[in-house]
């Protein structure tokens, strides 16, 4: 008997999502996370156990994609999954399931990687440190906030939309509306660190305006110069930190 | 509570939030330094210290397998001995910077070794779920991801702890060495923030971003001029 996944355990699949992460190995990178929160719907599809724990064994393969985006995959899963249930002339075999697996999560993981990781993480990191410098407590909060709502309201459109439309949303999520999206963070991205260098330079606290401009500018030559290459990167900012503090004991 | 278990409960926050939970950016050292320091008491030293610390890391990106710097915990562990000496009565802002961040950087950096271990050991993980399935209980797996969130707590307090025992240390030797006093915190963070900047800027190579970049030097030197 098939059946298919309520919006109940749906739900319940989109709140285990968030720890698509625990249990990250080596061996299969975020294949625990995932069949844990396919598992309350395949209990909903799948009346019988054994038809059950096949499917939840598939998915316990090899999967990594952005961990925010993985529900576009998890909401696809489940769409496919109740099709192969009802035996659905449209539904997907084994192998291309895991081959769907495999492309979403690149497809995803490098669209994450660009937009999360390298775009609006260092936004709103450099907001909440204008904010700091503005009102010391308000830093936090439009960090949390800037960062937050876009990253929750992503998870829960994946999981909506994969869902809705199933392993074909793959080129919806990809395509240009992917990298305008990118391309924009970075640039505001750009912008806010901009906004920060006054900032610093002429806060009331810092010392006058030529000498902090030229430290400043010096940390900055010297920490894109030095850090440009990650192996060196612990003894690199050690002793630019070490060259900081001489130069405030000294001056 | 005793404000050590505060502090290492913060480490353990961090470390869940950097991979295994939410991932909502609690780790970052400008959210949990502020947490912990408003926990602690003390807000303002606490969101300092997480200025200081928060772009140091920024263009260090978690992609794929690899596994970068565990700056959360150590952050937390390095302010949080800072902030105690403060409870203390420690009144120099700019040494406890210092002490932070000669702290928490090569913290961070060996954190990054433990999590790469930590992802090895639980590839044991995987075969007990495979025996799960076959017992007709795939409904362990949940157990062994709450295994997997509790190795990322331990680590996240392991390392806190470790960290503001360091930053205690630190914060000893440079009052031996008379510092006290030596070093403004604005100055510091004023320099700190230029490596930042430095390091940051990795992200925004190119002629795509350059535009955008001169012109928030413009807009914020225009804000300073009008606010």
């Amino acid at each position: 008997m098939a059946g298919h996944a309520s919006r109940s355990s749906r739900f319940s699949a989109f709140l285990t999502s968030f720890a698509v992460q625990a249990g990250y190995n080596y061996d299969g990178f975020q294949n625990l996370g995932f069949a844990a929160s396919l598992l309350p719907a395949l209990n909903d599809i799948y009346e019988d156990d054994r038809e059950r724990n096949e499917a939840f064994r598939s998915h316990l393969e090899f999967f990594c994609a952005h961990p925010y985006l993985a529900t576009y995959t998890v909401g696809a899963v489940i769409k496919a999954e109740e099709e192969r249930a009802a035996s659905s002339p449209d539904s997907m075999g084994d192998e291309e399931l895991a081959r769907f697996k495999q492309a979403s999560g690149s497809v995803l993981g490098s669209l994450g990687d660009q937009f999360f990781w390298a775009g609006l993480r260092p936004l709103a990191a450099i907001a909440g440190i204008i904010a700091f410098l503005l009102s010391p407590l308000y830093g936090i909060l439009t960090f949390l906030v800037l960062y937050n709502v876009p990253h929750v309201l992503a998870r829960a459109e994946g999981m909506r939309m994969g869902y809705e439309s199933g392993p074909g949303m793959l080129p919806a999520v990809g395509g240009e509306r992917g990298a305008r999206a990118i391309l924009w963070v970075k640039r505001l991205g750009a912008l806010t660190l901009g906004i920060l260098v006054p900032l610093t330079i002429a806060h009331p606290k810092t010392p006058d305006t030529v000498e902090g401009t030229l430290l400043v500018a010096a940390a900055a030559a010297a920490g894109w110069l030095l850090l440009r290459r990650r192996a060196r990167q612990l003894p690199s900012l050690l002793s630019l930190v070490v060259l900081v503090a001489l130069y405030c004991i000294l001056t | 509570m005793s404000a050590w278990i505060i502090l290492a409960a913060a480490g353990s926050v961090a470390a869940i939030d950097t991979a295994s939970f939410f991932q909502g950016m609690f780790n970052q050292p400008l959210v949990i330094c502020t947490i912990l320091g408003a926990a602690l008491g003390l807000p303002l030293e606490g969101a300092y210290l997480g200025a200081l610390l928060q772009m140091l890391w920024l263009s260090e990106l978690p992609v794929g397998a690899a596994a970068s710097s565990d700056s959360g915990p150590a952050s937390a562990g390095a302010a949080g001995g800072a902030l105690l000496a403060m409870q203390s009565g420690l009144t120099d802002t700019g040494l406890a910077g210092l002490a932070v961040l000669l702290a928490a950087i090569p913290l961070a950096w060996a954190g990054g070794y433990l999590v790469r271990w930590q992802r090895e050991i639980q590839s044991g993980l995987f075969p007990r779920v495979i025996a799960a399935v076959e017992r007709n209980r795939p409904g362990l797996v949940r157990w062994y991801l709450l295994i997997g969130i509790g190795h990322d707590a331990t680590r996240g307090a392991l390392i806190a702890a470790l960290g503001a025992a360091v930053s205690l240390l630190l914060l000893q030797v440079l009052e031996v060495l008379k510092l006290e006093g030596s070093i403004p915190q604005y100055t510091l963070l004023a320099g700190v923030l230029g490596i930042g900047f430095g390091v940051t800027l990795k992200l925004y190579r190119g002629p795509r971003f350059l535009p955008w970049l001169i012109g928030g030097i413009a807009a914020g030197a225009l804000m300073l001029m009008v606010f």
